[in-house]
């Protein structure tokens, strides 16, 4: 194993074109389809550079191999897409719920999945304003989060396929999501729509029977699981129709199998991340780690392979006492996933560590308990998840989190124009500060820019980090 | 309400073979833009900010789907030693080659990218990479090891050779080839994606077994170079190319620009393996009625838009400077026409 190091742009494209042909020609996505040429994907960061994304010029990664695997891997998948619709596989589009929908797609063997959510972070990739400014030409400005960049996505069909289907979940989930999906939906894709429960509070007529999951996570109501499912069967039935398949339930099973083991191969890279004395991934990768639980970034197969080699990455260097960022980073929560990529950079180069997070994904993370019908497996851990709930409720998973993570502060990144973003901050530093005793940085990310991260926002960012130093120096080490 | 692609998002999902939203527009104003800015052809090639205002100026103006970094052909030769002549109203010529016997070959530097003119192009790909990177593809025209290795020696000493001394011909080449590499991989890192242009290997010049013997092999490996990181290379060829097609496509080139030949002879040749880009005379932009371009633009685009891998409306070869304006009109207003520039 090589010594862990973080690298930029330059030295990864220098050490790229050193790697062995074999190396560099092994992760192919889309496998079953045989030998295709584009469905190489290993590339370093400065590959992308000419392609708009320009941000990465400004950051650093993870040096090793297996991490530039899913990197790369998170990067293509836009051409994943579009080559995967010429092959004539069906490409379905998820909104607004996260890591349910894809396993159950998985009865519908083919289907390659996305979030069109996750443009999220490509207006800050690309430092551009051309998806934020066609969403304000649909309406949908600068009220509304950075999510909205799908709609300008959806509105310019560059950024995928036209989806066979697209799947809107809208309730108990973030609403400007559903004012994003409303955009797509307008544009004439057949589109399903998913009620999601809200997890506090159920009516009185549902049948509540509380359900403790074994993880820690806030128990939910059997009554919810309940209208879940039927409602999941009505949506495999619709989706059926739409994509012309009948609902495969062998399939459905297997796939349900392959997001548990996903998951578990995430919770070890967490746990690994929390626990380790040097921090043994970058927190850019190991958000996308985390990310990759929702659909398996469209290609689970490859996905799986993907995870394991980070998994194996991450457990070589927790083993061997090392990590890529000095032992005495200090050890930070990040709640709400930055969708500027370089704060972490920023965090990192200050000398701060992700040594946990709670990126409002938490619904993908959760294993789907073991259960003889796969669709109430799913549901059970869909409703742990950090949307649908109280804002209370994810406090209480950011102070578990917390705990977990040996954190000694909070990093909230609020989104200006998300409406739950800035009403959940004051709750979850209350509850931060009250039972942990810790300090919380909380700020807004500020719409993207060429030439970095804006200088306040850098500022406090290293404010922060040095005040945490300065405590455990008051306080003592965690 | 579907919205209009950007120009770097049209040739995103040309390189995935899928089709844009409208007819991507991409004539080479390389020299002509300086005009555009109202600044000197001779000093946009020693100064990388004004050769950046002025494809910036020209993209505005004319609201094609490219920049093109790009000064002449001789930058490479000049950052190996050989002394070029400037003048403001033109681009830089070949005054002293350096290589000038056999021997020379052997010490020939191989350049960092801090040298001769390289900042330059690298200045420029980088400020329109950070000021318009996210819309515009930046392209940077390189020439390729053949064409370099005549600004090394002499075109014509060096044509003399490819028949007289192969040897040397070839070692020349070979020099060509080592010293264009850190060149590709700094114009990556700026932002901008590496294009090769070989004038000097075209039927009109070489004969197509010395293209083959000669030239494909460097260019292949430069090619195969680029797409070790996975990028879409554009290869132009002025001149005469119909008997060297193969070869072309045996470069393993993504998007093949062309000058002299029938946009549906190399559409039906080498469409199936290779984008295509062409080719609209400058020659016809430069001297002929407004009429005739038109003609010869629609011409390009009848035959160029079944080419099954995608095509790039574009001229054979540089727009040139005093191109009278209602030529250039006529380009894009055919190009408009076809759902192309707006």
């Amino acid at each position: 194993m090589s010594s862990p190091v973080r690298i930029d742009a330059t030295e990864w494209q220098r050490r790229f074109l050193d790697l062995a042909p074999e190396t560099r020609r092994e992760p192919r996505y889309l496998r079953h389809l045989g030998e295709r040429e584009w469905a190489h994907y290993l590339k370093p960061p400065s590959s992308y550079l000419p392609y708009g994304f320009r941000r990465l010029r400004r950051m650093r990664f993870d040096g090793d191999v297996r991490a530039l695997r899913l990197f790369s891997f998170a990067m293509e998948e836009t051409e994943r897409l579009f080559r995967a619709k010429q092959e004539g596989l069906p490409v379905v589009a998820l909104m607004g719920d996260y890591g349910a929908v894809a396993p159950l797609l998985g009865a519908f063997p083919g289907v390659v999945t996305f979030y069109p959510d996750f443009c999220y972070f490509t207006p800050f990739l690309a430092e551009s304003d051309v998806l934020l400014d066609r969403a304000e030409r649909l309406g949908i400005g600068e009220d509304t989060c950075y999510v909205r960049a799908a709609a300008g996505a959806f509105a310019a069909r560059a950024n995928w396929p036209d989806p066979d289907l697209v799947v809107v979940s809208t309730g108990a989930s973030c609403d400007d999501l559903a004012a994003t999906a409303q955009a797509a939906h307008d544009l004439g894709h057949p589109t399903l729509f998913l009620d999601i429960p809200c997890r506090k509070d159920p009516a009185p007529w549902l049948r509540v029977t509380r359900f403790e999951p074994a993880d820690g996570r806030p128990p939910v109501e059997a009554g919810l699981v309940d209208r879940l499912v039927a409602q999941y069967r009505e949506f495999l039935a619709r989706a059926g129709e739409v994509l012309g398949q009948r609902s495969d339930e062998v399939a459905l099973a297997a796939s349900v199998s392959r997001a548990r083991r996903m998951r578990r191969t995430i919770r070890e890279i967490r746990g690994h991340l929390a626990s380790a004395p040097a921090a043994p991934l970058p927190a850019y990768e190991a958000m996308l780690a985390e990310f990759a639980a929702t659909h398996g970034f469209g290609d689970p197969d490859e996905c799986e392979a993907v995870l394991a080699g980070v998994r194996d990455l991450v457990a070589e260097r927790a083993a061997a006492g090392v990590g890529v960022l000095p032992p005495d980073a200090a050890r930070v929560v990040w709640a709400t996933p930055p969708p500027d990529p370089l704060l972490f950079t920023l965090l990192e180069d200050a000398g701060g560590r992700v040594a946990g997070s709670e990126y409002l994904i938490a619904s993908a993370l959760t294993l789907p308990p073991d259960e003889p019908d796969p669709v109430v497996a799913v549901a059970r851990a869909f409703l742990a998840g950090s949307l649908l709930g109280s804002s209370a409720a994810r406090a209480k998973s950011v102070v578990a989190e917390v705990r977990r993570a040996n954190a000694e502060g909070v990093v909230i990144s609020n989104l200006f124009g998300s409406s739950h973003c800035g009403a959940e901050t004051p709750v979850i530093r209350r509850a931060v500060e009250e039972e942990c005793g810790l300090p919380v940085l909380s700020f807004d990310v500020p719409r993207p820019a060429p030439g970095g991260v804006a200088s306040q926002v850098k500022n406090r960012v290293e404010a922060f980090v040095e005040a945490l130093t300065q405590r455990r120096r008051t306080c003592g080490r965690p | 309400m579907r919205e209009a692609m950007t120009p770097l998002e049209r040739f995103a999902l040309l390189f995935m073979d899928e089709r844009p939203d409208r007819l991507i527009t991409a004539p080479f104003v390389t020299t002509a833009a300086a005009a555009f800015a109202g600044v000197s052809p001779g000093a946009c090639c020693r100064d990388g900010a004004l050769l950046a205002r002025a494809q910036i100026a020209a993209q505005e103006a004319l609201r094609h789907d490219a920049f093109f970094v790009f000064s002449d052909v001789a930058i490479v030769a000049e950052a190996m030693g050989s002394v070029l002549r400037f003048a403001e109203d033109r681009v830089p010529l070949l005054d002293v080659p350096v290589v000038r016997e056999a021997r020379d070959v052997d010490g020939l530097p191989l350049p960092g990218p801090d040298r001769g003119r390289f900042p330059v192009y690298l200045e420029a790909v980088r400020i329109l990479h950070e000021t318009r990177g996210d819309r515009v593809p930046v392209f940077c025209l390189v020439p390729a090891p053949f064409t370099t290795a005549a600004g090394l020696r002499g075109a014509e000493d060096f044509l003399v050779d490819t028949i007289a001394d192969p040897p040397l011909a070839e070692a020349l080449v070979l020099a060509a080839e080592r010293a264009t590499v850190p060149l590709l991989d700094a114009i990556v890192l700026a932002g901008g994606l590496p294009a090769l242009v070989d004038p000097l290997a075209s039927a009109s010049v070489a004969a197509p077994k010395t293209y083959r013997a000669l030239a494909l092999p460097g260019t292949r490996r430069l090619v195969e170079r680029l797409h070790r990181l996975d990028l879409d290379v554009l290869l132009h060829v002025c001149g005469e190319i119909t008997p060297i097609l193969e070869d072309l496509a045996a470069t393993g080139a993504d998007l093949l620009s062309f000058d002299r030949a029938g946009v549906a002879e190399v559409r039906d040749a080498v469409g199936d393996r290779m984008r295509l880009a062409g080719n609209v005379s400058p020659v016809t932009i430069l001297s002929r009625r407004a009429e005739e371009v038109l003609e010869e633009t629609r011409r390009a685009i009848r035959e160029g838009m079944g080419a099954p891998r995608g095509f790039v409306l574009s001229t054979g070869c540089e727009v040139p400077p005093g191109s009278p304006p209602e030529n250039l009109a006529a380009f894009y207003r055919a190009a408009a026409a076809a759902g192309g520039v707006p």
